[in-house]
């Protein structure tokens, strides 16, 4: 940044420089000045050599000595190295006095630039130069020049200040980057310090690391082994639950009193009770005719098992057989009765049977009870006449 | 960018001159880099895709056996498949009781199981497991096919029964056939290969066995150039024996130079199913 | 046609759902006791329902039970005090229990405070229920034949604290002993989901 700004003053400069030279130009015509100009310039050359320790240059006065009115009152300085200080000092002063100004950096830093202004001296040389000179047609222009010129270094002074401030600023800048670096260095040194500390402490990690290493291992051995009881156990409550297994504490198991199951049994139960009666009852019987003894009659019906709806159909059959019986003899007895009645209207004759093969024959008209004819019936002949009863 | 079935990381660098350099990895997935590894056939793929149930035997079974599990296999797949209104026994028992008392169900006697529809379905369904049995006795039979929907050649699905591992032992030294039927049946159950499937309509099933050349089947007709279906929904069923098998009691298998013996008989009539 | 969708459309409550449940035992029970031979098939009629021909008993004293039962079963279902149906089969000659169907029942007590019914169409829930009763009958393929001449029980695993009602006494599990069990598919209403299974004695393959 000061190389730009240095360069930028160069060039300003070189322009400058350029006005000066045509400024020059046009005062050809004052030679008369040259021996005062002379005079001044011995007297400058003089000043010079005391105050430049060691750098020597010669002020030629010989050559044109053109006074540029463009900038008199300034003189720029430029250090060891810069063609053409020496020919501007040489063409541009003569006897003139000057005050160097040597601007230093802070820190040491010297600067290669060396500003020098002398004003009042050129004031002084230009007043005296315009009351020898024609005045008129270039005063103005002088005048206005040297304006241009005074601004110029104004410019350049405001600029210079600047960049006085700009320099410090950034050497303070630098110098706590510095302190930075410094600072960051010694923690580095300190971190450093640390870790060879601390890679012996690595040691003990590492053997940490083992234990934590085989603890891990051991972890999941166990949680495989875990998982592997997990499965089997949800495996086992699987079938458990297919099998109808359930918690009595949440749950309870239901059913309807009259169910088929229990109906069935209760028919089995009774079939087989049944089916045990009999079998024992048919055991007596066997018994009993093993032994030879005669059949009870409670026991006769044993035999043949016979179902309660068939005992009551026999007793119906018997029943209605029984008063089929009934009314048979009901019938037989009047039918007998009318039978022997009409016999005896008819024929006039009653027969009765006393005994057995004895029969009684009485007439209607028998006058006493007695008075009957006793007949035997010996098989197949005709009845015998027993006796004849006539009176008791 | 990486390309299917490279695995090397793809990685794009920035132009020069901007601030950072990014570098992208690319990571192939996994499963494309799957692909790199053997190539799988085309076949295999079909197999994986396609499901089966297997069912090992402990021991060696019987032809009737075989004949039994090829039988079953029909009335179940039939029932299972809509194509009959209730398992082949029953419904032979209703039809019987509906065209001898008339039918419980109110309906004119062109449908139902008074219908003459459902007497002819039942006497040729007879008819197919009859004729089956008749070819069991005849030839080894490795492979059955049934095929429902479309035909015998693209069927809209069909149930391979594979009996290429079975190991054919005589009646004695055999296991019992009802134990073995149960086995195939349980583990068609835990299968669970039907519940899945969408409702069939009433279509034709068509049947088909592989049986030797000779055997003299009079019934099946033999089809020569006839290939397994590669499309349509396919179930096999794969029936082998393992365990102590009496050397002497099971009779080889079929060698594999006997194959070209082996050829496909499908039977004359399509099964037409019905509703009730 | 109308009504059916109308129907379709109105959602599942709490009582329609435990009627869902209370029919589908019916149908099941039913089921059950012709494919295991528990009555003889001559007692038995046709009846068309969830798209498929179910047979029921026309026996008088068991179709009074098992109106009895499933009556009972479609107010515990409403409450949500039931959690379990078994339909036990036992040997009559010693009473050894054979085979045990188990209905698990998990219901949405949450159903009880809700205003609007649940979403889910009468189809798919009869679909489900058509794929249980598939695999009731399926069943029989591989179940052991019941040799003996067999009865059955209904028991109900209800709530502990609940009143037991008129008619009804509590029982034992009856397990079986050594058995093998097999899950059938599960339906749900949204509010009641049913889990069957059947556990039947393992006997030995020979």
């Amino acid at each position: 940044m000061l190389e730009k700004a240095r360069q930028q003053l160069q060039e300003e400069i070189l322009q400058i420089q350029s006005q000066l030279l045509d400024e020059k130009k046009k005062r050809e015509q004052h030679e008369a000045l040259v021996r005062r100009l002379q005079k001044r310039v011995l007297l400058l050359t003089k000043v010079l050599q005391s105050a430049w320790m060691g750098k020597t240059f010669t002020v030629e006065i010989e050559k044109e000595l053109h006074l540029s009115s463009s900038c008199p009152s300034m003189l720029l300085w430029f250090g060891s190295g810069l063609a053409g200080c020496d020919t501007v000092v040489s063409d541009a002063w003569q006897g003139v006095g000057y005050s160097p100004v040597c601007v230093y950096g802070g820190h040491g830093l010297p600067l290669e630039m060396w500003a020098v202004l002398e004003r009042d001296g050129m004031r002084a040389i230009l007043e005296s130069y315009d009351s020898e000179l024609t005045p008129a047609e270039h005063s103005p222009q002088l005048n206005r020049r040297m304006r241009e010129a005074e601004e110029m270094v104004q410019k350049l002074h405001a600029h210079n200040a600047e960049l006085e401030v700009q320099m410090s600023q950034v050497l303070e800048e630098v110098g706590s980057q510095k302190q930075r670096a410094e600072m960051l260095e010694v923690e580095m040194k300190a971190l450093k310090s640390r870790e060879c500390a601390a890679e012996q402490s690595t040691f003990i990690t590492k053997e940490e690391v083992d234990t934590l290493r085989l603890k891990i291992e051991e972890l999941e051995a166990e949680r495989g082994k875990l998982e592997e009881q997990n499965r089997s156990l949800e495996m086992k409550l699987e079938k458990l639950t297919m099998q109808g297994d359930y918690d009595p504490s949440k749950t309870k198991v239901l059913h309807f009193s009259m169910n088929p199951a229990s109906l069935a049994k209760q028919q089995r139960k009774e079939e087989q009770q049944q089916l045990q009666e009999e079998c024992e009852r048919l055991r007596e019987l066997v018994r009993v005719l093993e032994a030879g003894g005669s059949i009870h009659g409670n026991l006769e019906g044993v035999g043949s098992f016979q179902s309660p709806q068939e005992v009551a159909e026999l007793k119906k059959q018997v029943e209605s057989a029984e008063l089929k019986n009934q009314r048979l003899k009901e019938i037989f007895q009047t039918k007998i009765q009318e039978f022997r009645k009409v016999c005896y209207t008819l024929t006039g004759y009653q027969i009765d049977i006393t005994t057995e093969n004895q029969y009684r024959l009485t007439s209607i008209y028998a006058e006493h009870q007695g008075d009957c004819l006793l007949f035997k019936c010996n098989g197949d002949s005709a009845p015998a006449n027993v006796t004849r009863l006539y009176s008791g | 960018m990486a390309a299917l079935g490279g695995a090397e990381p793809a990685a794009v660098v920035a132009a020069p001159g901007s601030q950072a350099s990014l570098a992208l990895a690319v990571e192939t997935p996994p499963a494309l880099q799957r692909g790199r590894g053997g190539r799988r056939s085309r076949r295999s793929v079909l197999a994986a895709l396609s499901p089966a149930v297997s069912v090992v035997f402990p021991g060696a079974v019987s032809r009737e056996s075989c004949c039994r599990f090829a039988c079953e296999l029909l009335k179940h797949v039939l029932h299972q498949r809509h194509q009959l209104p209730l398992p082949y026994e029953q419904l032979v028992y209703f039809c019987r009781r509906a065209t001898q008392d008339g039918d419980v169900i109110k309906k004119p006697t062109s449908v139902g199981l008074a219908s003459k529809k459902c007497q002819q379905v039942l006497v040729e369904l007879e008819g197919v497991l009859q004729h089956l049995e008749v070819m069991f006795s005849l030839t080894l039979v490795p492979r059955v096919l049934i095929l429902l929907g479309g035909n015998a050649v693209s069927p809209k699905e069909f149930y391979e029964l594979n009996l290429e591992g079975i190991c054919v032992g005589s009646a004695e030294k055999s296991l019992k056939t009802t134990p073995c039927v149960r086995k195939l049946f349980h583990s068609l159950f835990i299968a669970d290969v039907f519940s899945e499937l969408k409702a069939l309509p009433i279509t034709g099933t068509v049947v088909m066995l592989q049986g030797h050349r000779n055997c003299g089947a009079e019934w099946f007709r033999p089809k020569l150039n006839y290939k397994v279906p590669t499309r349509g929904r396919k179930l096999t069923i794969n029936l082998s024996c393992d365990g102590d098998l009496d050397i002497s009691a099971s009779a080889p298998q079929i060698m594999t130079s006997a194959w070209e013996d082996y050829i496909w008989f499908q039977a004359p009539v399509t099964l037409k199913g019905f509703h009730e | 046609m109308a009504a059916q969708l109308g129907r379709e459309q109105q959602g599942i409550t709490l009582r329609g759902s435990a009627e869902i449940v209370a029919e589908f035992f019916s149908y099941g029970i039913n089921s059950i006791l012709y494919q295991r031979g528990i009555y003889p098939p001559e007692t038995f009629t046709r009846v068309q329902k969830y798209g498929l021909t179910l047979l029921v008993t026309t026996d008088p004293e068991l179709k009074n039970y098992l109106n009895n039962v499933v009556e009972q079963m479609k107010e515990w279902l409403y409450k949500c005090t039931v959690q379990r149906l078994v339909v036990v089969i036992s040997s009559i000659e010693n009473n050894e229990v054979l085979e045990r169907w188990q209905f698990d029942i998990e219901c949405d007590k949450n159903a009880k405070g809700e205003s609007a019914p649940r979403e889910k169409s009468q189809k798919a829930i009869q679909d489900e229920i058509r794929s249980v009763i598939r695999q009731i009958t399926a069943t029989v393929t591989f179940l052991p034949l019941l040799e003996t001449a067999c009865a059955f029980d209904l028991l109900i695993y209800t709530d502990k604290d609940l009143v037991v009602p008129e008619k009804w006494e509590e029982s034992g599990p009856q397990f079986i002993a050594n058995s093998e069990e097999v899950r059938l598919r599960s339906f749900t209403t949204t509010i009641h989901k049913v889990n069957s299974m059947v556990a039947y004695k393992k006997d030995s393959f020979p």
